[in-house]
């Protein structure tokens, strides 16, 4: 589908409040007062309001600041996405009744995508604006997380650190579930914070948060379920 | 009388002007009563303050409705996205008041100060 120059503007509108924290009520009211002005006088977005970062800058919208942080959803899914690769990577050799070993190689590797998720509250701003650079980083974490796998040592002798897999599985699964209760109860706390405009038919805003919490719901558990999967495939297929 | 749509026959006046006098004039353009965004630029326009942008009016209207100035209340448009209009609350009355009042006294102390004689500079 082709986005016109004016819905490409307002949902970069809708990010930039977004990453103010301004609530879905916040958002759609912001968004349906722009679309009353740009039908009433004809302008172009940019040209009537500037941009989007500019103007969301402008507004005062202290009394439509929501209960969901999208700085903290996504710091939460990378700690997830951390904790579920290593627990991954242990379960084999846990199912295989082995120690979890280790090589300086693989541990540096992993390390890139631990240095990306633990550098995001001072990166994430930049990375959402420009989509390039955050392309950049998944590809660049996506290909660290390859070689470390590539680099795993093939026999005991290889390994820089030989640990009891049991003591990675665990703390790897705590995590990710503390990350995926953390998403749910901010997603429970939260009455509504789909994008809803002032006027829109209660029955649509309805059946549009109840998309929304059900995405977030899947969101926020997906990295445990695919721990799960893997453990249950790592069980069965265990020699 | 110009119109957003007649930017030939507005005069364009230094910015700072504008901006110095611009939340002044918002208040004053609800005085009447509620109004939506577009009509009150239409209004200043009318006035000969020039076309504002959007981008300009509705971060002053947003700023003062959490002021407690103004009160907002959306209401269904004519097969538009619905019209967002703003009314002035009793504070924002007095508010209006205020500033009118104090408006009055720089714009004479100004213009007298603009119109007399020069008596030379101090040596």
């Amino acid at each position: 589908m082709n986005t016109t120059p004016t819905e490409k503007w307002l949902e970069d509108l809708t990010l930039e409040l977004r990453l103010r924290d301004v609530s879905g009520v916040g958002v759609g009211d912001t968004l349906a007062t722009v679309k009353e002005h740009l039908a009433d006088s004809g302008d172009d977005p940019a040209v009537a309001f500037g941009s989007p970062r500019a103007y969301a800058e402008s507004l005062d919208l202290s009394g439509y600041i929501g209960p969901v942080s999208l700085t903290g959803t996504i710091i939460r899914s990378g700690i997830g996405l951390i904790a579920m690769l290593v627990f991954t990577q242990a379960v084999w050799p846990w199912a295989a009744g082995e120690a979890f070993d280790i090589g300086l190689a693989q541990m540096v590797w992993m390390l890139v995508p631990l240095f990306a998720v633990v550098t995001l509250p001072l990166t994430l701003n930049t990375l959402i604006r420009r989509t390039w650079l955050l392309i950049l980083v998944i590809v660049v974490c996506t290909a660290s997380g390859f070689v470390s796998v590539l680099t795993a040592p093939r026999s005991p002798d290889e390994a820089w650190l030989s640990i009891d897999p049991v003591l990675v599985l665990v703390p790897a699964a705590a995590v990710m579930l503390a990350a995926s209760i953390l998403s749910t109860r901010a997603i429970r706390v939260d009455v509504d914070d789909s994008i809803r405009e002032p006027l829109a038919d209660p029955a649509v805003a309805a059946k549009v948060q109840a998309t929304s919490r059900t995405s977030a719901l899947v969101a926020a558990w997906l990295f445990p379920a695919f721990a799960a999967v893997s453990f249950a495939v790592a069980f069965l297929f265990r020699d | 009388m110009a119109t957003p749509a007649d930017p030939s026959a507005e005069q364009d006046w230094p910015s700072d002007w504008i901006r110095a006098a611009l939340g002044l004039c918002t208040l004053q353009a609800l005085e009447a009563g509620p109004a939506y965004g577009y009509a009150i630029i239409a209004q200043l326009a009318s006035a000969g303050l020039g076309t504002l942008k959007g981008g300009t009016l509705y971060p002053l209207l947003t700023r003062f409705a959490t002021l407690g100035w103004l009160e907002v209340e959306w209401r269904p448009g004519d097969g538009g996205p619905g019209r967002k209009y703003f009314a002035l609350t009793t504070t924002g009355r007095a508010e209006l008041e205020r500033q009118r009042a104090e408006w009055r006294t720089f714009t004479t102390i100004t213009t007298t100060f603009l119109t007399d004689q020069p008596t030379g500079g101090s040596r």
